[in-house]
């Protein structure tokens, strides 16, 4: 049809091409109102929930509103500390990972320290550890008092004082700090190698000393990317509740994202339902103000734009005799991330009961625990629930975003930078924030319906499809920008209708970000436990994070070891896979 | 001013050991505007990486205005920095994060003891008056169009006013008419600095037009250094007469040499040629290169007696001069004639190829 309108301008097939563009001209519209919808309806529920004065969400009632919740989570709940202590352990953990991380990449990228591509594929694994594995490794290791670090220094050195004390603010900063590292690595290798090196030697060649033209060209022309990177990496900070829930909770040391949490599950009191939405609103309004400051820095980024598409082979600072302390440093980064969270696991996984390692503690090790595990029909439902969760918020992901990233990318949709706009929102959504605001709307949609919405395995894969759209439509749109619109328009001109063409050339092109994103996406879902923590109703949609949490919020030390173990081998072998698939897990908006 | 002897570098690439720069020896005089040309990889701008230390030859000495920079056998090498240099890339390497100012004053901020800030001035002012850009001092430098970006990496090559500027293919981003009238402005302002010059390049027209002395390279060798008339003249193998200009060639055999008495002789399969100048024996197989526009259409009432007759087979017609291909005895030639003088293909003509124009090629 379209060859025959193409040669012959007959009157009659205008017409008939009109009638087929009527469902195509419909079709974004309608992915514009379901993308609105799935990111607003929350929204809006939390912000009227934070009005609501009734005292259970189910009990909404319009009469019962006004601005006390406000009043209340200002003035009683000292919210003003809590921003104080957030702002604090944001910019603490940001500075500690994006410095360490671009340690780590300058040496990979610009040093000649051995074993470069070894660190270069490590640093990432660090991504498969779910948070709340690596914050229980940390809690087993340096707890004041039972740590196994403290412990081992209070003998060695006959004192009562601990090395150092993990249930501080310091403790904090460190291992979200460390948590951070390699996505940052990861966002900072590719600036480091696209930096034409002719610019640092026309510095030398002007008389700079390689200190001073590391320090007046290098570093200046990273700083642009650097500071968006670390813009990045506080979202994600400030979006963490796994390390301050394991590490500050227990201590009454309350970040944003575990002061909401814990206004509605404290034991001993009354959940406050409003006061947690008007807390949840303070939160969601700083998130978004840095989200929104973080891209127009990244808009704003072309004219320090150091890239120019050539394929570079940068000269390499030689390191000379502090090859080896560069390596160690590395090789400690990889230990303490990698593998000692691995160890400490799979050590209070294996010993009969709880105690500090020592020679008999290793002569009596026993696989009981693991026979624990498997025994508990609770157990092999999480499981079940975990795959179904993770393989249709991965593919949900994926499908919607590449439907959404196509329209923003190739099409001229007028309502398209809306749409870009309206899919980098969830961005900013704190998953804490997103559970609570998710729990209101199913609340009131069960309570109008008479459904069972809530509580169910539905409800988590919304949440997570909402919560990843907008990494994934980034790294969609990336990848969809380098596919050549010739390669699109001779397929239009072979005849081929728009979907035939995003199956048949735009799929295979994409195929390895497809693939990487579905895995990234299912790996994410199965590490995030903010958000199914609130949505969470006892064993019908339990997960493993939410397990691992009950059970060590339970003191079932060993069962933790025990799952832990056998979800981190797992975690690796799909990071393995990702990285098989040549997908860096660049995270959306990488500079 | 500089000087290399026996510059060798040999590096592990992807496909093995590369031999970059095979034994190179130069050396330029204060005040000449020296220039290595040759096809990309024979070596050039590894050489020239290498006067610059931003890259370290395996053996081999180089001198940098009086003072050794590099010495492979005593093991010294002093550092890109410390040698007294300056330096125009091919992508000009612009820092983006400063002013047009800010760019030229960089290198007499590295100079101890430092200058004053009155000094740097007057200084970048100078420069910047030199290349044409003053007034653009508070410009972000990379707000300036390509023709402004590449003056401004020349600004800064010249403001430390070192005895060697070196020059990486500076031209080669330039469109054609630019390029044309930045290469006279280049060689006068590097004349009137009294600065010694390495210039490297691929195109045969900025050698040409530009150095006292060319060095053609290939596979990180010199294969010819003489003045740019005289490599265009005589051109001592059949790589440098093809790859600077175009030129006709035939297999041939010398009959005789040129003596006080008259010409040469050499048998080729344009029939026999005499030639001026050429020192290979009687008897030996040669190569006879004769250029297109050397090659003259004469008409049959003035023919001489040295003068071929031929048949033209095809005319390209280029503008300012008609190329004609011209059967000749047993071989072809390319014309290059004013369009005037054009035969019709399938015409017949009279050929003089004076004998000062026949270069006869051993190599």
């Amino acid at each position: 049809m379209a060859q025959i309108s193409a040669s012959q301008p007959d009157p009659a097939v205008p017409a008939a091409r009109g009638g087929r563009n009527l469902p195509a001209r419909i079709f974004p519209w309608a992915v514009l109102i379901a993308i609105a919808a799935l990111v607003m309806a929350p929204v809006f529920s939390l912000v009227v929930g934070a009005f609501s004065l009734s005292r259970l969400p189910n009990e909404f009632s319009l009469d019962n509103m006004g601005l006390d919740n406000f009043r209340a989570v200002w003035v009683e709940q000292r919210i003003d500390r809590v921003i104080w202590n957030t702002a604090i352990y944001v910019t603490g953990a940001t500075l500690f990972g994006v410095l360490s991380a671009a340690l780590l990449a300058w040496l990979v990228e610009r040093t000649d320290m051995p074993g470069r591509t070894w660190i270069y594929a490590g640093v990432p694994l660090g991504i498969a550890v779910p948070g709340i594995l690596h914050a229980i490794a940390w809690v087993l290791l340096l707890s004041p008092r039972s740590g196994f670090v403290n412990r081992a220094w209070m003998d060695l050195v006959g004192t009562r004082e601990p090395l150092f004390d993990i249930y501080t603010m310091g403790g904090l900063i460190f291992a979200e700090g460390l948590r951070l590292v390699p996505v940052a690595f990861l966002m900072l290798v590719p600036l480091m190698r696209s930096m034409d090196p002719a610019l640092e030697e026309a510095a030398a060649a002007s008389g700079a000393s390689p200190l001073r033209a590391t320090r007046r060209i290098t570093l200046a022309l990273l700083l642009p990317g650097l500071l968006a990177i670390g813009i990045f990496q506080a979202i994600t900070a400030i979006e963490s509740f796994e390390i301050p829930g394991v590490l500050g909770m227990p201590v009454n040391l309350h970040v944003f994202s575990t002061r909401v949490f814990n206004l509605i599950d404290n034991i001993g009191t009354i959940p406050a339902f409003g006061q947690a939405n008007a807390a949840a609103v303070f939160y969601l309004a700083i998130a978004l103000v840095i989200s929104m400051f973080y891209l127009r820095l990244v808009r704003h980024s072309d004219r320090y734009s150091v890239i120019t598409g050539k394929a570079y082979t940068p000269r390499r600072l030689r390191l000379g005799r502090w090859r080896a302390s560069a390596l160690v440093l590395a090789l400690a980064f990889l230990f303490v991330t990698i593998v000692l969270p691995f160890l400490v696991l799979l050590y209070v996984s294996l010993v009969n009961y709880l105690r500090p390692p020592s020679l008999d503690a290793l002569m009596n090790l026993t696989t009981r625990h693991y026979e624990t595990v498997f025994n508990q029909p609770r157990v092999a439902r999480t499981v079940a629930n975990t795959i179904w969760v993770a393989l249709m918020t991965a593919t949900a992901v994926t499908v919607l975003s590449f439907i959404v990233a196509h329209i923003i990318v190739r099409t001229r949709f007028r309502g398209r930078y809306v749409l870009d706009m309206l899919s980098f929102l969830p961005h900013a959504i704190p998953g804490i924030v997103l559970g609570l605001a998710l729990f209101w709307l199913f609340m009131q949609i069960d309570r109008l319906t008479g459904a069972s919405s809530f509580g169910s395995l539905h409800a988590l894969v919304l949440g997570f499809t909402i919560l990843f759209l907008s990494y994934s439509v980034r790294a969609m749109s990336v990848a969809m920008m380098q596919v050549h619109p010739d390669l699109e328009d001779a397929a239009r001109l072979s005849g081929a209708p728009p979907w035939r063409i995003a199956l048949r050339v735009f799929a295979p092109l994409l195929m390895p970000t497809l693939v990487g994103i579905w895995i990234y996406v299912a790996m994410l879902s199965v590490r995030f436990i903010s958000l199914p923590l609130i949505l969470s109703q006892g064993g019908r949609n339990e997960v493993l994070g939410v397990m691992i949490w009950s059970l060590w919020d339970n003191g079932n030390v060993s069962s933790v070891g025990a799952i832990g173990i056998m979800l981190m081998g797992v975690m690796f072998a799909i990071a393995l896979a990702l990285r098989m698939v040549g997908f860096g897990g660049r995270a959306g908006g990488a500079p | 001013m500089i000087g290399i002897e026996n510059l060798r570098v040999r590096y592990d690439s992807d496909k093995g050991v590369v031999d970059a720069v095979r034994g190179v020896s130069i050396a330029v005089a204060a005040g000449e505007f020296y220039t290595l040309l040759g096809p990309s990889g024979c070596g050039k701008t590894t050489t020239l990486r290498c006067i610059a230390g931003l890259e370290r030859p395996t053996a081999g000495r180089i001198i940098v205005g009086g003072a050794v920079v590099h010495d492979g056998e005593r093991g010294l090498n002093v550092p890109t920095h410390r040698r007294d240099i300056g330096m125009v890339f091919q992508s000009y390497a612009i820092w983006p994060h400063m002013t047009v100012f800010e760019n030229v004053a960089f290198p007499l901020r590295e100079i101890r003891p430092r200058l004053s800030a009155a000094a740097i001035r007057e200084r970048v002012a100078k420069a910047l008056a030199l290349v044409q850009l003053s007034g653009y001092e508070t410009r972000p430098a990379p707000f300036l169009s390509g023709g402004q970006q590449q003056r401004l990496a020349l600004a800064r090559a010249i403001v430390r006013e070192s005895t060697v500027v070196l020059f990486d293919e500076p031209l080669s981003n330039l469109d054609a008419k630019l390029r044309a009238e930045t290469r006279l402005e280049l060689r006068n302002l590097v004349k009137r600095l009294g600065m010694t010059a390495l210039y490297v390049t691929h195109d045969q027209t900025e050698a040409l037009t530009m150095a006292d002395r060319v060095a053609v390279m290939r596979d990180g060798e010199i294969v010819q250094e003489a003045s740019p008339v005289e490599i265009y003249r005589r051109p001592n193998s059949r790589f440098v007469a093809s790859f600077i200009g175009q030129c006709n060639f035939a297999e041939g055999r010398v009959r005789s040499v040129p003596d006080g008495a008259g010409p040469g002789w050499v048998d080729s399969r344009w029939g026999p040629m005499r030639y001026l100048v050429g020192e290979a024996a009687p008897g030996r197989d040669v190569t006879v290169a004769v250029r297109p526009e050397n090659v003259r259409l004469v008409r049959a009432g003035e023919a001489g007696e040295h003068d071929r007759e031929g048949e033209v087979l095809d005319s390209i017609f280029l503008g300012e001069a008609v190329e004609s291909r011209i059967r000749v005895g047993d071989g072809e030639l390319v014309a290059r004639v004013h369009p005037a003088d054009a035969v019709a293909p399938g015409g017949r003509v009279h050929l003089r190829i004076p004998p000062g124009d026949v270069a006869i090629l051993t190599g």
